[in-house]
Protein backbone atom coordinates (compact mmCIF):
# COMPACT_ATOMS: atom_id res chain seq x y z
CA UNK A 1 0.00 0.00 0.00
CA UNK A 2 1.57 3.29 -1.14
CA UNK A 3 0.53 6.49 1.13
CA UNK A 4 -1.44 8.30 -1.65
CA UNK A 5 -3.78 4.94 -1.20
CA UNK A 6 -3.11 5.16 2.40
CA UNK A 7 -4.56 8.50 2.14
CA UNK A 8 -7.47 7.82 -0.14
CA UNK A 9 -8.56 4.73 1.55
CA UNK A 10 -7.42 4.72 5.29
CA UNK A 11 -7.39 8.47 6.14
CA UNK A 12 -11.04 9.17 5.44
CA UNK A 13 -12.18 7.01 8.58
CA UNK A 14 -10.26 9.46 10.61
CA UNK A 15 -13.98 11.58 10.01
CA UNK A 16 -16.00 9.01 11.14
CA UNK A 17 -13.55 8.12 14.55
CA UNK A 18 -13.09 11.43 15.72
CA UNK A 19 -16.41 11.92 17.33
CA UNK A 20 -16.20 8.76 18.79
CA UNK A 21 -12.54 9.25 20.07
CA UNK A 22 -13.61 12.62 21.40
CA UNK A 23 -16.46 11.54 23.39
CA UNK A 24 -13.41 9.47 25.22
CA UNK A 25 -10.98 12.37 25.40
CA UNK A 26 -12.73 15.52 26.01
CA UNK A 27 -10.20 16.87 24.12
CA UNK A 28 -9.53 18.44 21.00
CA UNK A 29 -5.63 18.11 21.15
CA UNK A 30 -5.83 15.10 22.58
CA UNK A 31 -8.30 13.66 19.98
CA UNK A 32 -6.14 14.66 17.31
CA UNK A 33 -2.91 13.11 19.03
CA UNK A 34 -4.82 9.88 19.90
CA UNK A 35 -6.12 9.73 15.78
CA UNK A 36 -2.45 10.19 14.40
CA UNK A 37 -1.47 7.54 16.75
CA UNK A 38 -4.27 5.06 15.75
CA UNK A 39 -3.57 6.05 12.12
CA UNK A 40 0.62 5.59 12.54
CA UNK A 41 -0.39 2.11 13.96
CA UNK A 42 -2.89 1.56 11.23
CA UNK A 43 0.33 2.53 8.46
CA UNK A 44 2.75 -0.06 10.45
CA UNK A 45 0.05 -2.78 9.88
CA UNK A 46 -0.77 -1.75 6.03
CA UNK A 47 0.53 -5.11 4.57
CA UNK A 48 -2.14 -6.99 6.95
CA UNK A 49 -4.47 -4.53 6.22
CA UNK A 50 -4.10 -5.26 2.08
CA UNK A 51 -4.54 -8.70 2.62
CA UNK A 52 -7.68 -8.19 4.72
CA UNK A 53 -10.90 -8.86 2.49
CA UNK A 54 -12.97 -6.51 4.68
CA UNK A 55 -10.69 -3.33 5.69
CA UNK A 56 -13.33 -1.84 7.14
CA UNK A 57 -13.75 -4.20 9.83
CA UNK A 58 -10.04 -4.37 10.13
CA UNK A 59 -10.03 -0.53 10.70
CA UNK A 60 -12.91 0.02 12.87
CA UNK A 61 -11.76 -3.19 15.36
CA UNK A 62 -8.59 -1.53 15.77
CA UNK A 63 -10.01 1.94 16.49
CA UNK A 64 -12.27 -0.22 19.18
CA UNK A 65 -9.30 -2.08 20.70
CA UNK A 66 -7.83 1.03 20.84
CA UNK A 67 -10.56 3.18 22.39
CA UNK A 68 -10.50 0.95 24.94
CA UNK A 69 -6.95 1.05 25.64
CA UNK A 70 -7.49 5.44 25.71
CA UNK A 71 -10.95 4.32 28.34
CA UNK A 72 -8.34 2.21 30.66
CA UNK A 73 -5.47 5.03 30.43
CA UNK A 74 -7.85 7.88 30.50
CA UNK A 75 -7.66 9.80 33.98
CA UNK A 76 -10.95 9.65 35.89
CA UNK A 77 -12.45 13.34 34.88
CA UNK A 78 -14.48 15.18 37.31
CA UNK A 79 -18.11 15.35 35.91
CA UNK A 80 -17.46 19.55 36.64
CA UNK A 81 -14.41 19.68 34.58
CA UNK A 82 -15.82 18.43 31.48
CA UNK A 83 -19.07 20.02 32.08
CA UNK A 84 -17.26 23.16 32.19
CA UNK A 85 -14.62 22.20 29.02
CA UNK A 86 -18.19 21.75 26.85
CA UNK A 87 -19.79 24.75 28.19
CA UNK A 88 -16.52 27.17 27.22
CA UNK A 89 -15.77 25.04 24.24
CA UNK A 90 -20.14 25.93 22.57
CA UNK A 91 -19.63 29.44 24.05
CA UNK A 92 -16.40 30.14 21.99
CA UNK A 93 -18.60 27.98 18.58
CA UNK A 94 -21.11 31.88 19.37
CA UNK A 95 -23.91 29.03 20.47
CA UNK A 96 -26.02 31.11 22.44
CA UNK A 97 -27.56 29.95 26.20
CA UNK A 98 -30.74 28.80 25.38
CA UNK A 99 -29.27 26.04 22.91
CA UNK A 100 -26.55 25.16 24.70
CA UNK A 101 -29.11 23.91 27.47
CA UNK A 102 -30.99 22.03 25.08
CA UNK A 103 -27.76 20.44 23.98
CA UNK A 104 -27.44 19.47 27.55
CA UNK A 105 -30.38 18.05 28.33
CA UNK A 106 -30.68 16.40 25.06
CA UNK A 107 -26.69 14.80 26.11
CA UNK A 108 -28.36 13.83 29.54
CA UNK A 109 -30.92 12.25 28.38
CA UNK A 110 -28.86 9.77 25.72
CA UNK A 111 -25.79 9.95 28.87
CA UNK A 112 -29.37 8.25 30.70
CA UNK A 113 -30.25 5.59 28.58
CA UNK A 114 -28.96 1.98 28.65
CA UNK A 115 -25.68 1.64 27.73
CA UNK A 116 -26.39 -1.19 24.74
CA UNK A 117 -28.72 1.96 23.53
CA UNK A 118 -26.31 4.92 24.14
CA UNK A 119 -23.76 3.19 22.52
CA UNK A 120 -25.69 2.55 19.28
CA UNK A 121 -27.81 5.62 18.97
CA UNK A 122 -24.24 7.44 19.22
CA UNK A 123 -22.25 5.22 16.89
CA UNK A 124 -24.97 5.68 14.41
CA UNK A 125 -26.60 9.30 15.18
CA UNK A 126 -23.61 10.89 15.82
CA UNK A 127 -20.48 8.91 14.08
CA UNK A 128 -22.76 8.05 11.18
CA UNK A 129 -21.27 4.22 11.26
CA UNK A 130 -22.89 1.99 9.27
CA UNK A 131 -24.90 -1.00 10.51
CA UNK A 132 -22.07 -3.57 9.04
CA UNK A 133 -19.48 -1.10 11.01
CA UNK A 134 -21.44 -0.91 14.48
CA UNK A 135 -21.57 -4.83 13.99
CA UNK A 136 -18.19 -5.15 14.02
CA UNK A 137 -17.78 -3.09 17.09
CA UNK A 138 -20.51 -3.78 19.21
CA UNK A 139 -21.10 -7.55 18.09
CA UNK A 140 -24.69 -7.38 17.28
CA UNK A 141 -26.30 -8.62 14.70
CA UNK A 142 -27.98 -6.28 12.10
CA UNK A 143 -31.33 -7.33 12.62
CA UNK A 144 -30.77 -6.91 16.46
CA UNK A 145 -29.22 -3.30 16.26
CA UNK A 146 -32.32 -1.96 14.19
CA UNK A 147 -34.17 -2.78 16.97
CA UNK A 148 -32.17 -1.73 19.30
CA UNK A 149 -32.00 1.66 17.44
CA UNK A 150 -35.74 1.68 17.30
CA UNK A 151 -36.30 2.12 20.93
CA UNK A 152 -33.20 4.29 21.46
CA UNK A 153 -34.15 6.55 19.41
CA UNK A 154 -37.75 6.72 20.48
CA UNK A 155 -36.75 6.28 24.03
CA UNK A 156 -34.92 9.54 23.24
CA UNK A 157 -37.38 11.54 21.56
CA UNK A 158 -39.87 11.11 24.31
CA UNK A 159 -37.43 12.03 27.25
CA UNK A 160 -36.71 15.24 25.11
CA UNK A 161 -40.41 15.74 25.09
CA UNK A 162 -40.93 15.36 28.82
CA UNK A 163 -38.94 18.11 29.38
CA UNK A 164 -39.76 20.86 27.20
CA UNK A 165 -43.60 19.77 26.69
CA UNK A 166 -43.76 20.24 22.91
CA UNK A 167 -47.30 20.54 22.77
CA UNK A 168 -48.60 17.87 20.11
CA UNK A 169 -45.37 15.37 19.85
CA UNK A 170 -44.38 15.20 16.30
CA UNK A 171 -46.66 17.35 15.27
CA UNK A 172 -44.56 20.27 14.23
CA UNK A 173 -41.64 17.72 13.16
CA UNK A 174 -44.65 16.75 10.37
CA UNK A 175 -45.51 20.21 9.57
CA UNK A 176 -42.09 21.11 9.00
CA UNK A 177 -41.74 18.18 6.73
CA UNK B 1 -47.73 10.89 3.81
CA UNK B 2 -45.38 13.65 2.44
CA UNK B 3 -42.14 11.24 1.01
CA UNK B 4 -39.98 12.87 4.61
CA UNK B 5 -42.87 12.24 6.56
CA UNK B 6 -42.19 8.49 5.50
CA UNK B 7 -38.28 8.77 6.35
CA UNK B 8 -39.58 10.28 10.02
CA UNK B 9 -41.50 7.06 10.65
CA UNK B 10 -38.49 5.31 8.72
CA UNK B 11 -36.32 6.34 11.30
CA UNK B 12 -38.07 5.81 14.45
CA UNK B 13 -38.29 2.19 13.42
CA UNK B 14 -34.16 1.96 12.24
CA UNK B 15 -35.30 1.28 8.55
CA UNK B 16 -33.23 4.29 7.17
CA UNK B 17 -30.45 4.34 5.27
CA UNK B 18 -27.53 6.77 6.12
CA UNK B 19 -28.45 9.10 3.22
CA UNK B 20 -32.20 9.40 4.02
CA UNK B 21 -30.92 10.43 7.75
CA UNK B 22 -28.76 13.15 6.58
CA UNK B 23 -31.51 14.07 4.44
CA UNK B 24 -33.97 13.83 7.44
CA UNK B 25 -31.66 15.74 10.27
CA UNK B 26 -30.36 18.88 8.15
CA UNK B 27 -34.06 19.23 7.18
CA UNK B 28 -35.29 19.35 10.91
CA UNK B 29 -32.14 20.77 11.93
CA UNK B 30 -32.37 23.69 9.42
CA UNK B 31 -36.59 25.10 10.75
CA UNK B 32 -37.09 27.85 13.06
CA UNK B 33 -40.01 25.59 14.48
CA UNK B 34 -38.92 23.89 17.78
CA UNK B 35 -39.49 20.42 18.35
CA UNK B 36 -37.41 17.59 19.97
CA UNK B 37 -36.55 16.04 16.88
CA UNK B 38 -34.76 19.96 16.13
CA UNK B 39 -32.97 19.61 19.72
CA UNK B 40 -32.02 16.17 19.14
CA UNK B 41 -30.48 16.48 15.33
CA UNK B 42 -28.96 19.70 16.32
CA UNK B 43 -27.03 18.09 19.33
CA UNK B 44 -26.51 15.18 16.94
CA UNK B 45 -24.88 17.61 14.25
CA UNK B 46 -23.00 19.67 16.37
CA UNK B 47 -21.60 16.88 18.31
CA UNK B 48 -19.83 15.61 14.74
CA UNK B 49 -18.36 18.51 14.58
CA UNK B 50 -14.52 17.90 12.71
CA UNK B 51 -11.73 20.23 12.60
CA UNK B 52 -11.15 21.42 9.71
CA UNK B 53 -8.42 20.17 7.42
CA UNK B 54 -8.17 17.03 10.07
CA UNK B 55 -7.43 14.68 7.14
CA UNK B 56 -4.40 16.65 5.50
CA UNK B 57 -3.05 17.31 9.15
CA UNK B 58 -3.10 13.42 9.72
CA UNK B 59 -1.60 12.58 6.55
CA UNK B 60 1.65 15.25 6.97
CA UNK B 61 1.64 13.52 10.38
CA UNK B 62 2.36 10.27 8.89
CA UNK B 63 4.59 11.68 6.21
CA UNK B 64 6.35 12.95 8.34
CA UNK B 65 6.75 9.84 10.63
CA UNK B 66 7.94 8.43 7.39
CA UNK B 67 10.44 10.48 6.49
CA UNK B 68 11.85 10.42 10.29
CA UNK B 69 12.28 6.84 10.61
CA UNK B 70 13.96 7.32 7.12
CA UNK B 71 16.33 9.54 8.99
CA UNK B 72 17.24 7.27 11.01
CA UNK B 73 17.64 4.35 9.14
CA UNK B 74 19.78 6.12 7.14
CA UNK B 75 21.97 6.91 10.11
CA UNK B 76 21.82 3.29 11.14
CA UNK B 77 23.30 2.81 7.88
CA UNK B 78 25.76 5.18 8.27
CA UNK B 79 26.82 4.34 11.96
CA UNK B 80 27.01 0.54 10.12
CA UNK B 81 29.12 1.59 7.13
CA UNK B 82 31.72 3.42 9.11
CA UNK B 83 31.70 0.20 11.85
CA UNK B 84 32.41 -2.11 8.28
CA UNK B 85 35.41 0.22 7.03
CA UNK B 86 37.00 0.32 10.33
CA UNK B 87 36.82 -3.79 10.46
CA UNK B 88 37.88 -4.05 7.51
CA UNK B 89 40.98 -1.45 7.46
CA UNK B 90 41.71 -3.06 11.26
CA UNK B 91 41.58 -6.75 9.22
CA UNK B 92 43.86 -5.34 6.61
CA UNK B 93 46.34 -4.11 8.89
CA UNK B 94 46.31 -7.29 11.49
CA UNK B 95 46.49 -9.94 8.67
CA UNK B 96 50.02 -7.63 7.12
CA UNK B 97 51.41 -7.25 10.24
CA UNK B 98 50.80 -10.70 11.22
CA UNK B 99 52.49 -11.69 7.85
CA UNK B 100 55.35 -9.49 8.79
CA UNK B 101 55.87 -11.22 12.17
CA UNK B 102 55.46 -15.01 10.48
CA UNK B 103 58.38 -13.29 7.96
CA UNK B 104 60.43 -12.62 10.84
CA UNK B 105 59.94 -15.50 12.38
CA UNK B 106 61.07 -17.63 9.63
CA UNK B 107 63.96 -15.72 9.14
CA UNK B 108 64.94 -16.41 13.29
CA UNK B 109 64.33 -19.97 12.10
CA UNK B 110 66.70 -20.09 9.50
CA UNK B 111 69.09 -18.23 11.14
CA UNK B 112 68.99 -20.80 14.45
CA UNK B 113 69.29 -23.25 12.45
CA UNK B 114 72.44 -22.20 10.77
CA UNK B 115 73.67 -21.25 14.03
CA UNK B 116 73.32 -24.81 14.95
CA UNK B 117 74.76 -26.23 12.32
CA UNK B 118 77.96 -23.48 13.20
CA UNK B 119 78.01 -25.28 16.66
CA UNK B 120 77.59 -28.74 15.33
CA UNK B 121 80.81 -28.42 13.07
CA UNK B 122 82.04 -26.73 16.05
CA UNK B 123 81.86 -29.93 18.48
CA UNK B 124 84.56 -32.33 19.08
CA UNK B 125 84.17 -35.88 17.82
CA UNK B 126 81.92 -37.81 20.15
CA UNK B 127 83.06 -41.03 21.63
CA UNK B 128 82.01 -44.49 20.15
CA UNK B 129 79.22 -46.13 21.69
CA UNK B 130 80.33 -49.49 22.02
CA UNK B 131 83.10 -48.63 24.63
CA UNK B 132 82.49 -50.22 27.93
CA UNK B 133 83.78 -48.63 30.62
CA UNK B 134 84.68 -51.09 33.72
CA UNK B 135 86.46 -48.42 36.27
CA UNK B 136 86.98 -44.59 35.97
CA UNK B 137 88.79 -42.34 39.12
CA UNK B 138 91.19 -39.78 39.49
CA UNK B 139 93.67 -42.07 38.16
CA UNK B 140 93.01 -45.00 36.71
CA UNK B 141 89.90 -45.51 33.36
CA UNK B 142 88.94 -48.98 32.54
CA UNK B 143 87.85 -49.27 29.40
CA UNK B 144 87.15 -52.22 26.69
CA UNK B 145 86.97 -51.35 23.36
Amino acid sequence: MTTEEFKNTVIPYSVKLYPMLFRILRNEEETRDALQELMLRLWNRKDELVKCTNQSAYIITMARNYSFDLLKKKKPQAIDEKHEYMILNMEADGTDSDTIERYEKVKQVIKDLPEKYRTVIELRDIDGFTFDEIKEITGYEVANLRVILSRARQKVKEEVEKIYDYDTSGKYTRQIL
Amino acid sequence: MTHQENILDKYYRGETSLEEEKELKAAVSESKTKSAEKDIFSFYQHEVKVPEGLEDDLFTGIEKQLVKKKSIRMQLYSVISAAAVVLIVLSVFLDVRNKKQTKLEDQFFVMEQALFQVSESLQPEPEPDDMLVLWVDDDVEIIIN
